[in-house]
């Protein structure tokens, strides 16, 4: 028995009601219809959900399927997230939609153009987080004029030249008509979910002039009279043309700088064996193009530096002679050196390199004899993984053939050590 | 609990009037004699075994059923009094227009929702077991009520009014949901034209409802009494 909640009666166990005060003593539970929706509108309804479901899987499709990112220019947002150009390793965040260089006719040149990605939403480099979305980059030259010779290569990967880049496109090119030329560089992104992204970069190309002065030209037959004309052509000549000097066998007494201009210096050898010799420093320090010295001697006195590339310049020796040096040559700075056919004896120091965020315009050093030096050569510093090569160098008589602090790749195969 | 509660009614209730008595038991109107409160008490023979499910549910168109007791297959329930006149009386006096048929068919869906949930049928769907207190609409009488068996083949016991129950009641299958769907079809004919379907159907949107929900197939008729209340 239990009790009435209400009037306290005693009650059956099973009572839900008392019959003595006449009240409900038991719990009930309100039964509701569902809302049901009327058929019509249930058919708009799910008219109307067929309709929104398609739009939804037409966005969903819409967003989802690979995508191509072409904005036919050097710059490129990547869903929202990455922002893609060619660019400069002093402004990486500023497209370059146009590259413009000036060649001489016949001349082979490379440059590189560097891919720069960064984040959109702090503008940081994204390299690293980019990458991992990509399945490759190709890069690939598109041109119809058919007296300008062009190629590029493929995108490189930490290329050691420009640290920020993602990667490094490099393009080979030789004019051989005055005037304009022009070509297009598309780099093409594949990401691993299907989408595509094309760069594109005009690369326009003039000729430039040549001038060549001999000693019968102008006056050079002292080094104030080289390092004058030197100076003079730097002032009078348009800096993008070529000059070519060629020196007479005689002995120069004193430094040669060349500052403004990239010139080249052809020597010669006299009928007396005599051959055009400098014995002090000859320096170059303009950054824009290749000074070649080509069949000079550099001969010292135990001191100093023979040939000396500073700030950003780019030295190439063929066939030249440098002895007598405490440095044979040497590329310091943002420079580079190379040599052919050259020979680098009785030098505490034959090639020195010590070299950061250079430009290398040539890293195989051909057929140089290196003898008789303290050390014949000192890599202390060279950018990125570059390497260099040595095919049919000789070296005899150093007392330290190489010494390569920086643990740089050497490819010394087709060398001969004595 | 039948022996305890029938002593109590005994003696603190007294009966107002007797409403109706058959071979199968009787209803009294009632009244505590304390509280002069009034209720009806069913006596019945047979399955009450739908009264017991109703214990603990309520639904403003079904009585609140108060208690029920059984006892060697007699039944005793003491259940809510709706006052007010039930609609064969009514129909005495005029038919319904196709408005208040909807809203009286709307709220007998209801009841029956709550009865076919708990898996109830009433069988015995007609005029005079529907009350109309104020505009509510209120479904009595469950003694033709049974619970439905998935799975038996027949009704064993031909119950219901002649006229109101389906052709399954007559036992060509067992009773369900759409047992009822078949009567209040035909409820709704009688409100609309005083007339069984079969002699007279109602017109329009009404009669092709009523149309449905009487094919002698109970696959054909309305599902259930949700959507019966969309198609009223």
């Amino acid at each position: 028995m239990k009790p009435c909640p209400h009037c306290g009666a005693s009650l059956h166990e099973e009572a839900s009601f008392c019959p003595y005060c006449a009240r409900a003593v038991n719990e009930r539970k309100a039964i509701h219809p569902p809302r049901h929706m009327p058929r019509r509108a249930l058919y708009s309804a799910l008219i109307l959900l067929a309709a929104a479901a398609t739009v939804l899987l037409l966005v969903f499709w819409f967003h989802s399927r690979p995508r191509t990112y072409d904005s036919k220019d050097s710059e490129v947002i990547y869903s929202n997230s990455f922002r893609l150009c060619f660019a400069k390793e002093d402004t990486p965040i500023e497209p370059v939609p146009q590259n413009h260089y000036y060649a001489e006719l016949d001349a082979s040149y490379r440059y590189p153009v560097q891919l720069y990605i960064s984040d959109m939403e702090n503008g940081a480099f994204a390299t690293e987080d980019f990458m991992q979305l990509v399945e490759s980059i190709t890069a690939e030259i598109n041109s119809s004029d058919e007296y300008l010779s062009i190629t590029c290569t493929e995108p490189q990967e930490d290329s050691g030249y420009y640290p920020d880049a993602a990667v490094v496109i490099f393009v080979d090119f030789s004019i051989v008509t005055p005037g304009e030329h022009e070509a297009e560089l598309v780099c093409t992104v594949t990401m691993k979910n299907g989408d595509v992204i094309r760069l594109h970069q005009d690369q326009q190309y003039s000729s430039v002039m040549t001038y060549r002065y001999t000693s019968q030209d102008a006056p050079m037959n002292t080094i104030q009279e080289l390092q004058a004309l030197v100076d003079e052509v730097s002032a009078t000549v348009n800096e993008r043309d070529q000059v070519y000097l060629y020196l007479p066998p005689i002995v120069y007494e004193g430094e040669l700088t060349l500052r403004d201009r990239t010139i080249s210096l052809y020597g010669s050898v006299g009928a007396d064996g005599q051959r055009t010799t400098f014995t002090g420093t000859v320096q170059a320090s303009y950054r824009r193009g290749v000074h070649v010295f080509d069949n000079i001697y550099f001969i010292g006195h135990g001191e100093g530096v023979g040939v000396h590339a500073v700030d950003a310049a780019r030295i190439q020796l063929v066939n030249c002679r440098v002895s007598g040096w405490e440095t044979g040559m040497q590329a310091a700075d943002s420079t580079w050196v190379d040599a052919d056919e050259t020979v680098f004896e009785d030098n505490a120091v034959g090639l020195h390199f010590d070299t950061v965020n250079a430009f290398v315009s040539d890293n195989f050093y051909t057929n140089d004899v290196f003898q008789n030096n303290g050390t014949a050569i000192l890599v202390e510093s060279v950018p990125g993984d570059t390497s260099l090569e040595f095919p049919g160098a000789l070296f005899k008589g150093n007392s330290q053939d190489i010494d390569n602090r920086c643990g740089q790749k050497l490819e010394l195969e087709g060398a001969v050590f004595k | 609990m039948y022996t305890w509660l029938e002593t109590i009614l005994r003696e603190e209730y007294e009966q107002v009037r007797l409403l109706k008595e058959s071979p199968r038991g009787s209803v009294r109107l009632v009244q505590h004699k304390n509280s002069g409160k009034q209720f009806i008490l069913r006596r019945f023979t047979g399955n009450g075994e739908v009264y017991q499910k109703l214990l603990g549910c309520s639904c403003p168109n079904l009585p609140l059923i108060l208690e029920a007791a059984e006892k060697d297959g007699e039944n005793l329930v003491v259940e809510e009094f709706i006052k007010g006149d039930n609609l064969g009386f009514l129909l005495e006096g005029a038919l319904f227009t196709p408005k208040e048929t909807q809203d009286i068919v709307k709220q007998l869906c209801k009841a029956l929702w709550a009865l076919h949930s708990m898996a109830a049928v009433h069988r015995d769907i007609k005029p005079e077991n529907v009350i109309l207190r104020g505009k509510e609409a209120v479904l009595i009488d469950f003694d033709a009520a049974r619970l439905h068996k998935p799975g038996a083949q027949a009704d064993t016991q031909v119950l219901g009014t002649t006229g109101f129950a389906a052709p399954e009641q007559y036992g060509l299958s067992q009773s369900d949901v759409r047992t009822d769907i078949y009567s209040l079809g035909v409820l709704i004919n009688v409100l609309l034209t005083g007339e069984h379907p079969s002699k007279k159907l109602a017109g329009g949107h009404m009669g092709r409802v009523v149309h449905r929900c009487t094919q002698v197939n109970p696959q054909k008729r309305y599902k259930d009494v949700l959507h019966l209340m969309e198609a009223v």
